[in-house]
C-alpha cells in the first residue's frame, strides 16, 4: 500500500552557496525569517541544495528566492 | 507541491544500503542515490537533510532493527545459559538474512558516524543486557569481568564463525559451511568458559 502525504513544509532549492564566506552572508538573512524553522546547506551535493522547514505553508518558494537573491546568491526551486 | 510516498521511500532506503555497501560512504552521493532509485534529487531532501542525515537515519534504523531481531523471544530473566543460546541463533539468522544491514552496520561502526548512530540506538540494549549480566552474576551463573572480557568471550566466537561461513573459507583457506552443530560445540564452550 502506498501512503502519499503531502509536504506543504519543506522547499528545495539549487543554490551557488560554495563556501564559508557565503554561508556566513546567508546565515543571518535566513535565521531573521521567523517562518523558517530549520534550514541546511547540503553542501556535498554539487547544487549546493539549501533546504528549508517552515512552520506551515505562508512561506513560498519565491520567497526564499528573494531572499538569497537579493543577498547575491542563485537560487531555483530544484524540480520534482 | 511536495508529496511524500512511503513506496518510493523504501525503494530508496534498499538502494541506498547497497550503494552505501558497494561503493563506501565516500563514493555515495545524494545525486547518484537519486539515479539508482529512480526518483529525483528534490525528493530524497524531502526525505533527508543530506548525506550525512540519510547515512546516520539509516544507520538507527538498521541499528533498532538488529536490536529487535537479537532480543527475538529472549528476555533477561531467563537461565544465562538459555539466554544465550536464544542471542546466538538470533544474531546468526540476522547475519544471514540481513547480509548487506549486517555489512552496512560494520562501515558504520568503523566511520565517523558512529557516535550519533550509537547514541540512540545503544541505550535500550544496555539496560536489557545489563539486566541480563546481573541476573547471572546474581544466579552465580557467570563470572564476573569487564563488559569487554564478557563480550569478547560471549560474543566473539560465534562472529569469528559467521566470519568463516561469508568467507566460505576457513582460517586455513578449508572450505566451511556454518551448521547447528559448530554452534552448538562453540557455545558449550564459551558457556564452560564463563562459568565462576
Amino acid at each position: 500500500m502506498t501512503i502519499t502525504t503531502t509536504q506543504n513544509d519543506i522547499l528545495i532549492f539549487r543554490t551557488n552557496i560554495r563556501n564559508k564566506k557565503d554561508l556566513l552572508t546567508i546565515t543571518p538573512v535566513l535565521n531573521a525569517d521567523t517562518r523558517i524553522l530549520h534550514w541546511n546547506i547540503a553542501q556535498d551535493d554539487t547544487d549546493r541544495v539549501l533546504r528549508v522547514k517552515s512552520n506551515s505553508s505562508v512561506l513560498y518558494p519565491q520567497d526564499i528566492i528573494f531572499l538569497l537573491r537579493e543577498a547575491g546568491f542563485f537560487c531555483e526551486e530544484l524540480p520534482d | 507541491m511536495r508529496t511524500r510516498d512511503e513506496n518510493k521511500e523504501s525503494i530508496v532506503k534498499v538502494k541506498a544500503l547497497e550503494m552505501l555497501v558497494n561503493e563506501g560512504f565516500d563514493g555515495f552521493s545524494m545525486q547518484k542515490l537519486a539515479k539508482a532509485a529512480g526518483v529525483s534529487p528534490a525528493t530524497l531532501y524531502i526525505y533527508y537533510k543530506d548525506k550525512d542525515d540519510l547515512i546516520v537515519k539509516l544507520g538507527i534504523e538498521e541499528g533498532k532493527k538488529m536490536i529487535a531481531a537479537t532480543f527475538e523471544n529472549f528476555s533477561p530473566e531467563m537461565p544465562f545459559a538459555e539466554g544465550l543460546r536464544v542471542q546466538w541463533y538470533n544474531r546468526v539468522r540476522y547475519c544471514m538474512e540481513q547480509g548487506i544491514s549486517t555489512c552496512f552496520f560494520e562501515q558504520a561502526k568503523h566511520s565517523p558516524y558512529r557516535d550519533k548512530i550509537s547514541a540512540s540506538i545503544t541505550e535500550d540494549f544496555k539496560e536489557v543486557m545489563g539486566k541480563f549480566i546481573q541476573n547471572a552474576i546474581e544466579n552465580k551463573e557467570l563470572v564476573t569481568v569487564p563488559v569487554e572480557v564478557f563480550w569478547s568471550v560471549a560474543f566473539a566466537p560465534l562472529y569469528n564463525l559467521i566470519r568463516f561461513h561469508q568467507n566460505g573459507k576457513n582460517m586455513g583457506n578449508r572450505d566451511f559451511s556454518l551448521t547447528d552443530d559448530y554452534i552448538e560445540q562453540t557455545l558449550t564452550l564459551v558457556i564452560k568458559a564463563l562459568k565462576p
